[in-house]
């Protein structure tokens, strides 16, 4: 083992040289290289023989699951969804092992559909196998258990960065969706003081992909800043919230008939409008849906194919309006 | 890397460098052999091939000029097509010839000298000053830049930094710096500008400061104005009074024109003290029979104010543009704070005044402060705790995109990726497709400025994303991510998104160095 890898693989999986189990979990014909690899590094592999008790036996120790190719391609593919579906599922890296991962590109694929971290084949040198391993293991880590930054901080940072991958800004942000721009500035300067790359640069250099992880996150937390203290943006983002596209500011992937209307604009006032016109639609409020389509056509009032969509929302209006005065309903 | 690691501040200017650190919490500028804090960015080449480097250089100045190289910040980073390169090489007397990609050279002796060798070599010196005062190897720096600089010329400054065996942890603009100089430790909770008038260039960054955290609102910068431009306007007027007094002409006498300049200079510097300045040059030129001849000359400060006011005067189109970019008015700024040698004349100083409706704050040392907040910033990131308040968190900033950066679409027409004053590092992904069946190879061509045209903008250089899988247009797409990091420098990464494969890319830099060349740079300085 070299140097660095022996480095790498402490970082991993633990400081002391003590023996240790219950990290690593293994299906079924996996291969004796694999266990030499293991115990090289000084842990105990739990095998699992059937390999649909593998995803009950992950422990929420367990930092690595192994799974060779042999049980067939569409067992694979539901044991790895089952696995990530594991409420711990971010901590732990997952590797299949295939022959035909010799070719590259293939593995490179089948990593990402099956959104696992490693597609080696079995014949993968001993060496080269725990140095990638450890480097995937590193970056499953919580920060917090790299030791590398003081553990408030690293906790706040492993929250986040659970955050940035499933939450919508506000929430990752940690705002009501009504917050103005100076409680939102505020939350973005408190969380940037904990999360900016330069604040841990010497100390997180040297522990495997931390600062890019840390550069990623921040990046994405600078990109909510703008996008929810530009008026503009924030409204548009709201669009792709309600609309269900995207958790991000994203107005591209909007569907074709709002990115249509949007597009027919030719000003920013009238985009803006058409935006609230457009969020006002999809949460029912017809008059105030009417009334920004108004407010657009002010601002272009020669745009015929937009005063076409306004007159088409006015009717709809309308509609709303007398089975309201019939039923009494909550239109406003 | 250990966690006490000294990172200096540079400041390279375009007529003096400075160098400062944080030593025990305290920050030191330092000082050379001779006790200045100052150096010029002069660069000597001597006719017994030895090289001098610094004030030592300054003489070298008016008796050399042509193997003496002075202002190569206005060149470094630019193409020679550009009008900025043209315009200074009327201005140098040295010679700036053409490379192959454009890039400008500096020809001295029978030898071509790339810009960031000449910056390299004062980085060199500002590091041998470092290293004698701290007793130690100087190995990392953080090197400002003006705020207005893009990334070809961020790019060179830190290759000059690395050809001075400098690891350039950072570059920052200046104006940042002067920021963090003015601000941190003193617990400031203001909205502030920074009126940066140097030699070559301008401009205004607005920033928020809220204790440790500064953050940059907007920045606007011209790079075509400068102290130098009043030199310039004075050297024209002191040779027309030449003529009319002798009735010889000046042209072409590139000697004659760098001691005027070197006058003009001195005699700016008397204005800012004195109400009236004589100018006295001995043997300025000779007649058509041979007789030696002088210049003399009286100028006072209303004389000076009407020759120069619109150069000032043109300081504060910048402003409005930042202002606007940053929504604010001018009597929003709580503090305005001076940086640059052009900001002791008097006039300057009244107009600001003016235009911001306050007195700018005058007690800075404008030649140091630059110097000092890139000293504190390689402190914080070094992690080092100044000594003198250990409960002082870290100071942190957060700068912006000095320009926008774009893209050529259909048509030369400009796309914007990144918008200009956008907080870094930032980044924005885009997806391209083959235009063609069986198309192998993609181009991007990126592009840095504000205009409609990709034509008038600065190209930065092409993209190329190669060994694409052959197939019917449309069908491959490649995901390209742009990237302004940190250092207000661009970085792309491409993947394909049917592999999620890393796309393997090129990039050409406009007025670039080739790899021989730089292979060939990078040797030639390593001791």
């Amino acid at each position: 083992m070299t140097e660095a890898s022996q480095k790498l693989a402490q970082l991993a999986l633990g400081k002391s040289t003590a023996r240790y189990s219950g990290l690593v979990c293994a299906g079924p014909h996996i291969g004796a290289q694999f266990y030499s690899a293991m115990a090289t590094c000084n842990l105990v592999v739990e095998t699992v023989d059937d390999v649909s008790k593998v995803v009950q036996s992950v422990g929420s120790k367990t930092r690595l699951v192994v799974l060779g190719d042999h049980i067939g391609q569409d067992r694979l593919s539901d044991i790895c969804q089952r696995l990530r579906r594991l409420e711990h599922s971010h901590k732990v890296a997952i590797l299949v092992f295939s022959n035909a991962f010799s070719e590259r590109e293939f593995a490179s694929r089948q990593q990402q559909i099956w959104n696992v971290d490693l597609c080696l084949p079995k014949t993968t040198p001993k060496d080269f196998l725990i140095e990638k391993l450890s480097t995937a293991l590193v970056d499953r880590r919580p920060i917090a258990e790299l030791g590398c930054l003081p553990i408030g901080i690293a906790n706040e940072i492993d929250e986040m960065l659970s955050r940035i991958h499933t939450g919508d800004y506000y929430t990752i942000l940690g705002v009501p969706a009504t917050a103005d721009s100076t409680q939102i500035r505020a939350l973005f300067h408190k969380h940037a003081q904990v999360l900016h790359p330069d604040r841990h640069r010497s100390r997180a250099a040297q522990y495997g992909r931390t600062l890019q992880r840390l550069a990623h996150a921040y990046k994405r937390l600078s990109e909510i800043h703008s996008v929810l203290t530009s008026n503009t943006k924030r409204r548009e983002y709201d669009l792709c919230l309600i609309s269900a596209t995207s958790l991000r500011h994203e107005p591209e992937k909007l569907p074709q008939s709002m990115k249509l209307e949007l597009e027919l604009c030719k000003t920013t006032d009238a985009r803006i409008a058409v935006v609230e016109s457009l969020i006002a639609r999809m949460t029912g409020h017809w008059k105030a849906a009417y009334k920004a389509m108004h407010a657009a056509v002010s601002a272009e009032p020669d745009n015929f194919p937009l005063r076409d969509k306004a007159e088409s929302v006015k009717k709809v209006y309308m509609l709303c309006a007398a089975s309201h005065s019939v039923s009494n309903g909550n239109w406003s | 890397m250990s966690a006490n690691e000294l990172i200096v501040g540079i400041d390279l200017g375009t007529t003096n460098s400075c160098i400062a650190c944080v030593l025990d919490g305290d920050v030191h500028v330092i000082p050379d052999e001779s006790d200045s804090t100052l150096q010029a960015s002069v660069v000597a080449f001597l006719d017994d091939g030895s090289v001098i480097v610094g004030n030592e250089a300054q003489n070298e100045v008016v008796v050399d000029p042509i193997n003496t190289v002075v202002s190569a910040k206005r060149l470094i980073g630019r193409s020679f097509a550009s009008s900025a390169v043209q315009r200074a090489i009327q201005d140098l007397p040295y010679r700036v010839v053409k490379g192959d990609a454009l890039q400008p050279f500096i020809g001295i002796r029978g030898q071509r000298y790339a810009l960031p060798e000449i910056s390299g070599m004062v980085l060199r010196r500002m590091k041998d000053i470092a290293n004698r005062y701290v007793g130690n190897e100087i190995k990392s720096a953080v090197v400002t830049v003006p705020a207005n600089f893009n990334d070809t010329q961020r790019q060179m400054t830190k290759l000059a930094g690395e050809l001075a065996g400098l690891n350039v942890v950072r570059v920052i603009n200046e104006p940042t710096a002067a920021a963090l100089a003015y601000g941190y430790g003193h617990n400031v909770n203001a909205r502030v500008a920074i009126y940066d008038f140097g030699g070559g260039t301008f401009d205004l960054t607005i920033l928020d400061i809220r204790g440790n955290i500064f953050e940059v609102l907007a920045t606007a910068g011209d790079g075509h104005l400068g102290g130098d431009d009043f030199d310039i306007r004075l050297v024209k007027s002191l040779a027309r009074a030449f003529e009319e007094q002798h009735g010889v002409s000046l042209d072409g006498d590139k000697i004659a024109y760098a001691r005027l300049n070197h006058v003009a200079e001195k005699t700016k510097f008397e204005l800012t003290e004195t109400d009236q300045a004589i100018v006295n040059v001995k043997a300025l030129a000779s007649s058509s029979s041979g007789e030696a001849l002088d210049l003399k000359f009286r100028l006072d400060r209303a004389g000076f104010m009407s020759h120069c006011q619109d150069i000032a005067q043109r300081t504060f189109l910048v402003c409005d543009e930042a202002l606007r970019a940053a929504g604010l008015k001018a009597s929003d700024l709580d503090q305005i704070i001076l940086v640059g040698g052009s900001t002791r004349v008097p006039m300057v100083r009244d107009m600001v005044s003016k235009y911001f409706g306050k007195k700018p704050l005058t007690d800075i040392n404008p030649d140091e402060v630059v110097a000092v907040g890139a000293a504190i910033q390689g402190a914080a990131l070094a992690e080092d705790h100044f000594a003198g308040s250990p409960d002082q968190p870290r100071p942190l900033l957060l700068d912006v995109a000095p320009q926008s950066l774009g893209l050529a679409s259909v048509d030369d027409y400009y796309e914007v990726l990144i918008e200009k004053n956008a907080q870094i590092p930032c980044e924005r992904t885009q997806i391209f497709t083959t235009g063609k069946d069986g198309q192998t190879a993609v181009k991007i061509r990126i592009f840095q400025g504000e205009q409609d045209t990709v034509s008038r903008n600065t190209a930065l250089g092409e993209i190329e994303l190669y060994g694409l899988k052959a197939a019917p247009r449309g069908e491959v797409q490649i995901e390209v991510a742009f990237e302004i990091d940190a250092n207000g420098i661009v970085v792309v990464r491409a993947k394909d998104l049917a592999t999620g494969l890393e796309q393997a890319t090129r990039l050409r830099v406009s007025a670039g160095y080739g790899e021989d060349e730089l292979t060939a740079m990078k040797a030639r300085y390593k001791e």
